[in-house]
């Protein structure tokens, strides 16, 4: 079974508009929403979850329609850690621990104490005064704590120094031992999805421009140094972006389409995005 | 449902002690005037529970829970009427004892004034709840303030009215009081129904 | 058993797994009929993607290093001649690669090279 799938997806807004998005999270795997601000994340995120209606296109999320008023109760099985929304600020780690409990038909306690040590949060103490690393820690404590089969993550690495941010990304490679356990993750920090996503869907201005298995879109890109004469001789198409300087030219191209007099560098992901973007800006 | 209470519980207790403080003085003071505006005060709890859920945004994380737009709203009645109920009794319990002490028998008409006061509450509930759902907190408040105006204003005009004509009515369940109680159930269900609507709507 | 992959330079993944630990199993440190861990648990302790662990395993089983046992798990199959020697085979031209950058490095020619060679067998002749 596939976890979500999302197909046409489109909607529309004065100033932007999502449009034709079309991705699937398979059962077990850890997908990366990639984009930088304002792309469209969020309003895919809030899409998927029916928090806002969609204009075309349809959602299915763990085999349910996300229109059905039987997605009440897929609800359940869904953990979702926001950007910026969170629980009133007054309220205590213990106190939204409650709430939760009676909130989700699964809430197990225990698994929710356990997850406040883990990660040193304080039970008494009230949310506003929770630095933003706790504040996500505590939302993430939350998510994982009802048995969720599907974690939604909007940014829940942002605004997180790099320790933390590991930790967090370490509880969520757990998280994923289980193969009936899948995360949608988006980020504007590329290099944290680099690390533990099994797929990528970039998206850019509201369209979905990469949707790819992350391993093979590192295995087949690769970021290659030429002169500017040897830049030119290239066919226009091979070309997906190219960086310009002084003294030569970096292109990102298919390993299948490098010549065999260049020399082809393996890259980051981040980088991937970063050509691509600026190709697209250029066209 | 009982969350979405929980949570407005726990918040209206630390957020507003003053003004539960307030309510519950103003409950056992003698004279129904008094218990009157706590009872009104009461009625304004939701709204203050709303106000802070937009503050932390709590709407877009509560879509993403598995809450039904009925129970968000539905919920946020249920808080006025247990505000408005526990003023009331708070009210009437005051006043037995006030009785009790003094040796004076239970005025039946002072416990049917609570009760009218608790149903005008509940008018101002219905009035004032959907608007809040469709046009947010801000807007709702003043409306809400404008509310309060006129029913400070109507309760001066009519104050002492209304005492010259219970005391002129004995024991009978009076067709008025009937209609008072009937007239805002009836409107606070057609409310629901519109802050439900409204509330499907307002984020899509 | 030590898996070492590395982000930089040019092998993918899936092939720094495929290779070592098909290595591990020619030289013996594997022994035929030992458990590999899981797709899923080895992915998750490199913390790398399950497609890429799946792709390593599926290809170790296709050229017959390993085998799946529906339900309980992969494990290292027999050794036979053929793979020994390939395996060997293999490791004799990553040496070779190896004297020909170093014979590079200190501008020794071919014909040189080859001559050091040529006394080196002669040390140990070929029965």
């Amino acid at each position: 079974m596939n976890a979500i799938e999302v197909q046409n997806l489109t909607k529309n807004y004065s100033g932007f508009s999502l449009s034709d998005v079309g991705f699937v999270l398979p059962e077990g795997s850890i997908l990366g929403l990639i984009g930088e601000n304002g792309a469209g994340k969020t309003t895919t995120i809030k899409l998927i979850m029916n928090a806002v209606e969609r204009d075309d296109g349809t959602v299915r999320v763990l085999g349910a329609d996300n229109r059905d008023s039987a997605f009440y109760a897929v609800k359940d099985d869904i953990g979702v850690v926001l950007d910026e929304a969170y629980f009133p600020e007054v309220l205590t780690a213990k106190q939204v621990g409650a709430i939760m409990k009676r909130t989700y038909r699964n809430w197990d306690d225990a698994c929710y104490q356990r997850y406040m040590e883990k990660l040193s949060l304080p039970g008494n103490k009230a949310f506003k005064e929770f630095s933003r690393g706790m504040k996500m820690k505590l939302a993430i404590a939350v998510a994982l704590s009802h048995d969720p089969k599907l974690l939604i993550l909007d940014e829940a690495t942002s605004g997180l120094d790099p320790i933390v941010r590991d930790e967090i990304l370490d509880i969520f490679n757990d998280f994923t031992r289980d193969e009936t356990h899948s995360i949608l993750l988006s980020s504007h920090i590329v290099s944290d999805l680099e690390k533990i996503c099994d797929y990528i869907a970039f998206i850019h201005k509201g369209k979905l421009m990469l949707y790819e298995e992350k391993d093979r879109l590192l295995d087949e890109f690769a970021v290659v140094g030429l002169s500017a004469e040897e830049f030119r001789l290239l066919p226009h198409e091979n070309v997906l972006g190219y960086k310009k300087n002084d003294y030569g030219v970096e292109a990102l191209m298919r390993r299948s389409n490098v010549p065999k007099t260049a020399k082809a560098e393996r890259t980051t992901l981040e980088n991937i995005i970063l050509f691509l973007v600026k190709g697209e800006n250029e066209q | 449902m009982s969350a979405l209470l929980l949570k407005d519980f726990y918040t209206l207790l630390r957020q507003t002690r003053l003004f539960l403080l307030i309510i519950v003085i103003f409950a056992v003071m003698p004279g129904s005037f008094m218990a009157g505006f706590a009872v009104i005060y009461a009625a304004m709890l939701p709204i203050t529970a709303l106000a802070y859920d937009e503050r932390s945004k709590w709407d877009s994380l509560a879509a993403m829970m598995p809450y039904t737009p009925a129970e968000i709203v539905i919920s946020k009645y249920v808080l006025g009427y247990i505000g408005i109920g526990l003023a009331g009794l708070l009210a009437l319990a005051a006043q037995s004892i006030v009785s009790m002490v003094q040796h004076n028998a239970i005025e039946l008409t002072d416990a049917i004034s609570v009760l009218m006061i608790a149903c005008v509450a509940m008018i101002f509930l219905a009035i004032t709840l959907p608007f809040m759902f469709k046009a947010g907190v801000e807007k709702g408040r003043i409306l809400l303030f404008v509310i309060l105006a006129a029913i400070a204003a109507a309760a001066m005009i009519l104050g002492t009215k209304l005492d010259d004509y219970f005391n002129s009515v004995k024991l009978q369940m009076n067709t008025i009081t009937l209609a008072t109680v009937t007239g805002s159930v009836v409107l606070n269900l057609c409310s629901i129904a519109l802050a439900v609507r409204f509330y499907r709507t307002k984020s899509k | 058993m030590n898996l070492l992959i590395s982000n930089t330079g040019n092998q993918p993944i899936y092939e720094q797994i495929y290779t070592q630990l098909r290595d591990c199993i020619v030289s013996g440190e594997l022994s035929a009929g030992d458990a590999l861990p899981s797709i899923r648990a080895l992915a998750k302790d490199l913390r790398i993607s399950v497609i890429t662990t799946k792709r390593a395993y599926d290809e170790l089983e296709r050229d017959g290093f390993i085998y799946t046992l529906a339900g309980k798990g992969c494990y290292v199959a027999e050794k036979n001649i053929e793979m020994i020697r390939e395996g060997r085979l293999r490791d004799i031209e990553e040496h070779m690669r190896k004297i020909v950058q170093l014979s590079r490095a200190c501008n020794l020619t071919d014909g040189e090279l080859i001559e050091m060679f040529r006394v080196i067998l002669e040390e140990d002749p070929f029965e």
